[in-house]
């Protein structure tokens, strides 16, 4: 009988299953995350920043500071797309490298998270000069850089700045810091850097605001001693309340608690750890899983997330702002790109795109009706633009832009198109991380279109392709949606402005004489008058068809990050380091 | 034979020298890599200096031979995506996750599919039989990416078996990591090799010796195990050894769902980045896997049929 048994087929099946349930048991075992012994909070009262003379108003709280409760894990894990590069080197890319550095580095100057008031950060205080090209910040003291590099001195900020002017740094703020005419150590803790014009714009640029994010403290020492291009070798010493660890190239990078008082906060866990997880599914699952403490999502699969117990934590202040724009807009005299046959270049073809649309439901379809009515694309959120928005937009909104599709087909046929004579339009849509909203607005065009008799169609390209035909002037017919995060007025009027700009979004005469009067203003309050009258004239030409401010959110596990203030100002992933679980 | 040899390694020579050119142009025809370095909002000023610094302004066969060239001497150039490391250090980097991930599908995959094709054979008509062809059925119609995740779905998700991503810490955490990810990327070779193995199982029970040996009264185990399985597992294994190349390059796709740090997600991640160093040495590096498992293919057939050697 045993015989029989061994010498039949059963064993092999035997061996087979026994294989698979050892298997299973084995990994079903596995360690859980959470520490059986979770590390003692180090509760430590919030450092305040010092009241200090500044040339600009301080908001009254940083918010940077928060309560710190007992941690749940000891290795705080969040999880983002492929980042698209992955280095220590910080002019080896661009602004969308920088959320691997955020958990180690600071600046000199913090954008407060709900207003983008500047706050005191490693300045203390800075000041200018009347004719705003020499910029002086008085550093704050005793600020240690990890890995014992000794203290943050303002000669480690000359030379940040100095690499940062340099042609080769590929760094998005090259083209501001090159035009630095000294970078100067006044003494130990006053840096000053003065400029070949006036610079207003310098305090964005040296903060956290998506303008800036470059310009963070690195220790000059370590780089003297390893060399710039050896920085991916090392462990880069900066000055925040995490320190690097290691990088895991192609899976993230590990980041620990430092090991002294830190002068701001201290980290309730004591490591932390950005993954990259190119596929939504995948980091969803690993929410949910308990692997992942937050994670960005689309707000379709956040639904998901809620019912399975996780929470979402929204910014502070709708920092972003989804626009379709049309395209072809080269308007400058003489520009042989511009196609006068374009049915968009008459602003009443333009009004009609827009009062073909309703904003009310796409609100409620794309943001859940989160998204907050935005007058004007590029500026003038009612808080963060406080000086420069019109409060009779809003009065003249139902007239200007205001759902009526019979007004949008009279206004078409006024412009000389109806049945006959249709507007022929094609939609580029395209796809880049952390603006998931954009394409489900191109597709819902032209559902909105057509019926009041434009041909619309979508044309999809990857973003790369997209970026290239934007920047060579060949979006003529095209009309395509892009996500802007908040600048401050003058930095928009620049990126806007003909001369200057990448996007040719919409490159008018008007805007490129009022960029040209803004080179030789010194005060904001003469910045702020040329913004109100370019931002009225963007109002009144429909520039664009404007849709939302939106907050970003984080889909977080609400039991390790239940009281966790997410202080974005305008990127996916800007500071996103948790002070509190 | 040794000129057999010879000119098959010609042959072989030269299908890599066309790859290479086809995937140079390629990955230079889905654009400029700057276009995704960089952010929408970038000047020309800031796309020029980068197209300098990558030296994408040089005439396209300058390029190519400058790349051959370090093909040559063993650098496949410098990545774009991670800044000091040529697409060859990140390739050897990766390979050994990939490997791995390989070596344990494979194993997943003979080690089920032989005894469950041959269970199925010998049980034919059962409900052995029926359960097997619907799970053969089933592991190749379904997509490995949907099944990758439905597993990540049920078992890491909801019966919290296993991880969801990523390859672990090594030792008992590594193999961890590794199994949903190896049945995913075994699923189809399994399912092919379970049908394989019953279909040669069952010609070898209808052939004359198994039917002498049943007249002769010898017991069915011996018939089974002595005189019918390695001959039916002929097929079946020749099968999986040519398949093996085939799962190194099929590891892409379950690389990504599983966030794998091997080959096929450097692959993924570099294209995503136009990182087109990279992508064109990963595909140079499976072209010349899959090339010279090929050859030696070749160089075992001639050997053991002479007669190949002539044609």
């Amino acid at each position: 009988m045993w015989n029989r048994w061994i010498y039949s087929y059963r064993p092999l099946l035997f061996v087979t299953m026994l294989f698979v349930l050892v298997l299973l048991v084995a990994c079903g075992a596995a360690a859980p995350e959470e520490s059986a012994e979770p590390a003692p909070a180090q509760e430590q009262p919030v450092a305040e920043a010092e009241p200090a003379p500044t040339a600009v108003p301080a908001a009254a709280d940083t918010s940077m500071e928060q309560e710190m409760a007992e941690p749940t894990v000891v290795r705080y894990v969040e999880s983002q797309g492929e980042i698209q590069v992955e280095t220590n080197q910080h002019c080896g890319g661009n602004r969308p490298i920088i959320s691997q550095f955020l958990p180690y580095v600071e600046f000199l100057v913090e954008a407060d998270p709900v207003t983008a008031e500047f706050n005191p950060w490693l300045a203390e205080s800075w000041e200018t000069t009347a004719d705003a090209k020499t910029w002086t910040f008085k550093l704050r003291q005793g600020v240690e850089f990890h890995h014992g590099y000794g203290e943050m001195t303002a000669q480690d900020f000359v030379d940040m700045a100095v690499a940062k002017s340099n042609t080769d740094c590929q760094s998005s703020t090259t083209s501001f810091w090159k035009e630095m005419a000294q970078a100067e150590a006044v003494d130990d803790y006053t840096v000053q850097y003065t400029m070949n014009n006036a610079s207003l714009p310098m305090i964005s640029v040296v903060s956290n605001l998506p303008t800036g994010l470059e310009l963070f403290s690195l220790s000059k020492q370590q780089v003297d001693e390893v060399g710039y291009d050896n920085l991916d070798g090392v462990k880069p010493a900066s000055t925040s309340y995490y320190q690097f660890l290691e990088r895991n190239l192609g899976e993230g990078v590990v980041y620990e608690r430092v090991p002294f008082d830190h002068w701001r906060i201290q980290s309730p866990f004591e490591e932390m750890e950005i993954r990259w997880i190119g596929e939504e599914s995948t980091r969803l699952a690993g929410l949910l899983a308990g692997e992942i403490h937050a994670i960005a999502l689309s707000r379709d699969l956040q639904e998901t997330a809620i019912e399975n117990g996780m929470k979402v934590i929204p910014a502070q202040q709708a920092f972003s702002q989804l626009s379709l724009f049309f395209g072809g807009m080269y308007l400058m005299p003489g520009d042989t790109d511009f196609d006068p046959t374009t049915p968009w270049s008459d602003v009443r073809v333009r009004k009609a795109m827009n009062k073909a649309i309703n904003r009310d439901e796409l609100n409620e379809f794309i943001f859940k009706g989160e998204g907050e009515r935005m007058h004007v694309t590029a500026c003038c959120h009612p808080v963060l633009d406080g000086n420069i928005y019109n409060p009779e937009w809003d009065t003249s909104w139902d007239e200007e832009y205001g759902y009526d599709p019979e007004a949008a087909k009279a206004l078409l046929a006024e412009a000389g198109f109806g049945p006959d004579n249709p507007i022929k339009v094609e939609i580029v849509n395209y796809r880049t991380s952390g603006e998931p909203e954009s394409p489900i607005a191109v597709e819902a065009m032209p559902q909105y279109w057509g019926p009041v008799g434009i041909e619309a169609t979508i044309l999809d390209m990857d973003s790369g392709a997209y970026s290239k035909k934007r920047r060579e002037k060949q979006m003529q017919h095209n009309v395509y949606a892009n996500v802007f995060s908040f600048r401050k007025i003058h930095d928009r009027i620049r990126t806007e402005a003909p001369s200057n700009t990448s996007g040719f979004h919409f490159a008018h005469p008007f805007i490129e004489e009022k960029y040209q009067e803004t080179l030789d203003k010194t005060t904001q309050p003469e910045i702020d008058a040329i913004g109100r009258e370019v931002s009225n004239f963007w109002f009144e030409q429909h520039w664009t068809i404007p849709m939302f401010w939106f907050k970003f959110n984080f889909t977080v596990n609400p039991e390790v990050l239940e009281d966790w203030v997410y202080l974005n100002r305008g990127y996916y992933w800007h500071n996103q380091v948790p002070a509190t679980n | 034979m040794q000129r057999y040899i010879i000119v098959r390694g010609f042959h072989a020579l030269i299908t890599l020298f066309a790859i290479s050119i086809i995937i140079f142009a390629l990955t230079r025809a889905t654009g400029d890599p700057t276009d995704v370095m960089l952010p929408p909002e970038a000047t020309i000023d800031e796309v020029e200096r980068l197209r300098d610094y990558w030296r994408l302004d040089d005439p396209l066969h300058v390029q190519y031979l400058i790349y051959i060239g370090n093909v040559f001497t063993g650098n496949l150039g410098e990545s774009v995506k991670w800044p000091g490391k040529t697409a060859g250090e990140l390739i050897l980097q990766r390979m050994p996750a990939t490997i791995k991930l390989t070596v344990v599908a494979m194993i997943v995959s003979v080690s089920l599919a032989l005894p469950l094709g041959i269970l199925t054979a010998v049980k034919k008509d059962t409900m052995w039989d029926v359960g097997g062809k619907i799970f053969a059925l089933l592991g190749q119609a379904v997509p490995n990416f949907w099944l990758g995740i439905m597993m990540v779905w049920i078992l890491a998700v909801h019966w919290d078996l296993f991880p969801t991503s990523g390859k672990g810490d090594g030792g008992w955490d590594g193999i961890h990591h590794l199994i949903l990810p190896a049945f995913a990327l075994g699923a189809f070779n399994l399912a092919a090799g379970l049908r394989l193995s019953r279909s040669a199982m069952l010609d070898v029970l209808d052939s004359e010796y198994v039917k002498m040996a049943r007249v002769k009264g010898l017991p069915e185990w011996i018939i089974i195990w002595k005189h019918c399985l390695r001959n039916a597992a002929l097929i079946p294994l020749t099968y999986f050894g040519i398949q093996f190349a085939g799962l190194i390059t099929g590891s892409v796709i379950t690389e990504t769902v599983f966030a794998y740090p091997g080959v096929g997600l450097l692959a993924i991640e570099a294209i995503r980045s136009r990182d087109f160093q990279v992508v064109q040495s990963v595909v140079v590096v499976f072209a010349f896997i899959y090339v010279v498992v090929a050859l030696l293919v070749d160089v075992l057939y001639a050997y053991l049929d002479p007669r190949i050697r002539l044609t």
